[in-house]
């Protein structure tokens, strides 16, 4: 089970619109939405800022929508292999 | 055509007038490369020594995944990977950003190269560097923060460059996209745009185009934590007390 909080994140830049995203009601990632300008074509996508316990990449892709990136989070969930 | 490797080998190392001849003359015109064109592919075996004539190159490693690691940049005068035919294969990719010229010595070349002394030395130190790089890129990648990070590769750009006329007191042209700053700093291209605007915002740095000029290059090098020690340059080798 997924669920998004809405949140403004300090980024230091235009991108604020946030969402906590939680699983099973644990904090699992947090995703920013990208509107400064100077993204340019990713303008408009969800980043990932920060995940957990398994929702990490040094390189995760950038989201279309909300949905695209809970499809994704919640791939990382199932493929975690706990260490 | 072998301006650009003395600069840099005297840079390092004084030559004899001798010596540069004889370098001039081994280097020749060189090949030419297109930009993404590889100049060694990761695994294969080089009969030859690469050498920047012109343009930038970088070297790389891939994962099974797909993701790059970007492990040096290759400026002009740069040894792509001298002593690299003892290799049965190469551990890691060189390719050409820009278009390149490109040196290639054999072995035969290098044995003449290194039976001088003064270029024996010179070729030494430019291994040392190499390596006294990517010394200081794994505790750039692992301890400073993103726009740091950032910030002391462009910092050492700007010296490299400089140092073979590529560069102004402050500024030179950055032949990378975000994509790649990112894949040599270990961040993401969100990240690396953060954190060039973030130099931009402190006034540290101002961009127009590719050019990158930066304002106050002490208060850049301060920010940066850049000390150009670890490059070994002989100017910055004689300054110092």
């Amino acid at each position: 089970m997924i669920e998004f909080q809405p949140v403004k994140v300090a980024t230091g830049s235009a991108d604020e619109e946030g969402r906590l995203v939680f699983h099973e009601g644990k904090l699992i990632a947090v995703l920013v939405r990208l509107d400064d300008a100077n993204h340019g074509p990713a303008l408009g996508q969800w980043s990932l800022e920060a995940g957990f316990n398994g929702v990490d990449s040094t390189k995760p892709p950038l989201f279309a929508n909300l949905a695209a990136a809970e499809r994704w989070i919640g791939r990382q969930i199932a493929e975690f292999i706990s260490v | 055509m072998s301006q650009s490797i003395i600069g840099k080998l005297e840079a390092l190392h004084p030559l004899p007038e001798e010596d540069k001849k004889l370098l001039h003359a081994v280097v020749g015109r060189g090949k030419t490369l297109k930009a993404g064109d590889d100049i060694v592919r990761e695994g294969d075996h080089t009969d030859v020594v690469h050498v920047i004539i012109e343009g930038h190159g970088f070297r790389y490693k891939t994962l099974p995944d797909g993701k790059r690691q970007i492990i040096g940049y290759l400026v002009p005068g740069d040894f792509c990977d001298l002593y690299g035919f003892l290799f049965d294969r190469m551990d890691h990719g060189m390719a050409a950003r820009t278009q390149c010229r490109i040196a290639q010595l054999t072995e035969e070349h290098v044995l003449m190269l290194t039976s001088r002394p003064a270029l024996a030395r010179a070729l030494w130190w430019s291994e040392l560097v190499n390596g006294s790089i990517l010394r200081e890129w794994l505790v750039n990648m692992g301890r400073r923060t993103p726009s740091a990070r950032v910030a002391h590769i462009l910092c050492e750009l700007l010296v490299r460059l400089q140092v073979v006329g590529q560069a102004t007191a402050d500024s030179f042209k950055l032949e990378l996209s975000q994509n790649e700053l990112g894949d040599t700093v270990g961040l993401t291209t969100v990240s690396v745009n953060r954190a060039l605007q973030r130099l931009r915002g402190a006034g540290l740095i101002s961009q127009s185009g590719r050019e990158i000029t930066i304002p106050d290059v002490a208060a850049l090098k301060a920010f940066a934590d850049f000390d150009p020690g670890y490059l070994h340059f002989r100017q910055d080798r004689e300054e110092r007390p």
